[in-house]
């Protein structure tokens, strides 16, 4: 089943896909994770890390809004 | 469609060029025999029929597999050439009226001339509906005197074997649900997970290719 695109309605700042990334990262139960972003999903885990104690590593790839 | 059509309306070209330049050489050598001088611009005048020759000869050669589309580009080149000569003769700033390209010739060479355009009609209609529809790739395959290999232009694989559309067995949509309601994902590989994250206005995809490349380690691409 192919998802659904985002709504008209979703907040898609850099802080609520930020959050959204943590969520994620949490449901999933990743305590280290490497994260390659692209163009604006690189601004979302550029300047802070996904939760706190989190340590991860971030290759950035066409940095757009960084 | 056999090229009868194409034949003809080439063969009436390449009269009516023999003609016309006849013609226009006749003029001038009985013009310089009236004012008694020399004729210096005959050499010119066989220069402008041997190079004309030299193209039907050309043409000759590939006539038994000319069509309609070769008619037509026989025509263009040979017709606008000479009607771009006799216009730029005209002094500039002077309007031309339509007549006036045809001005001084008799009823044969009108005739001739109204063949022309027929002959072009016939020919963008074949452009239009031939069977090949190749448009200007295949006119050029079909005038040329070389063989089509040399002209062939290399064609790449199709993208569909550079794409990733052989996805990883694991490329399956998984999804996990979080405060923000349920997030896809696909899952490829083991060892040290990394996360994929594509930008606003793309999806996971973007990054496919990049995970087969690196095969080996665990990927987690948000969509």
């Amino acid at each position: 089943m192919v998802p659904q695109a985002a709504g008209a309605d979703q907040n898609l700042s850099f802080d609520a896909r930020r959050s959204m990334l943590a969520a994620f990262c949490q449901a999933m139960r990743l305590d280290k994770v490497d994260v390659v972003a692209n163009d604006s999903g690189g601004g979302i885990v550029r300047f802070s890390p996904l939760a706190p104690g989190a340590s991860e590593v971030v290759a950035l790839n066409r940095l757009r809004y960084a | 469609m056999p090229p009868v059509f194409g034949t003809a309306v080439l063969m009436i070209n390449i009269l009516f060029f023999l003609l016309t330049t006849w013609k226009q050489r006749h003029r001038a050598g009985k013009r310089c025999r009236k004012a008694g001088a020399r004729d210096r611009q005959r050499r010119r005048h066989h220069e402008v029929r041997a190079q004309y020759s030299g193209f039907f000869l050309a043409a000759a050669l590939v006539l038994h597999r000319l069509s309609l589309r070769s008619a037509l580009a026989t025509d263009i080149v040979c017709c606008s050439r000479r009607r771009v000569r006799r216009l730029a003769r005209r002094p500039s700033g002077q309007a031309l009226h339509s007549m006036e390209v045809v001005a001084g010739y008799g009823p044969p060479y009108l005739a001739l001339y109204a063949s022309t355009p027929f002959g072009s009609g016939l020919g963008g209609g074949s452009l239009r509906f031939g069977q090949s529809g190749q448009g200007v790739r295949a006119l050029a395959h079909e005038i040329s005197p070389l063989p089509a290999q040399r002209f062939r232009i290399r064609q790449t694989a199709p993208r569909t074997h550079q794409m990733l559309t052989k996805q990883a067995p694991t490329h399956e949509y998984k999804y996990v649900p979080t405060d923000f309601g349920n997030i896809a994902y696909r899952e490829a590989g083991s060892g040290p997970a990394a996360i994929f994250v594509h930008g606003v206005l793309l999806n996971g995809h973007f990054w496919d290719r990049l995970i087969e490349a690196a095969r080996g380690c665990q990927a987690l691409h948000r969509d």
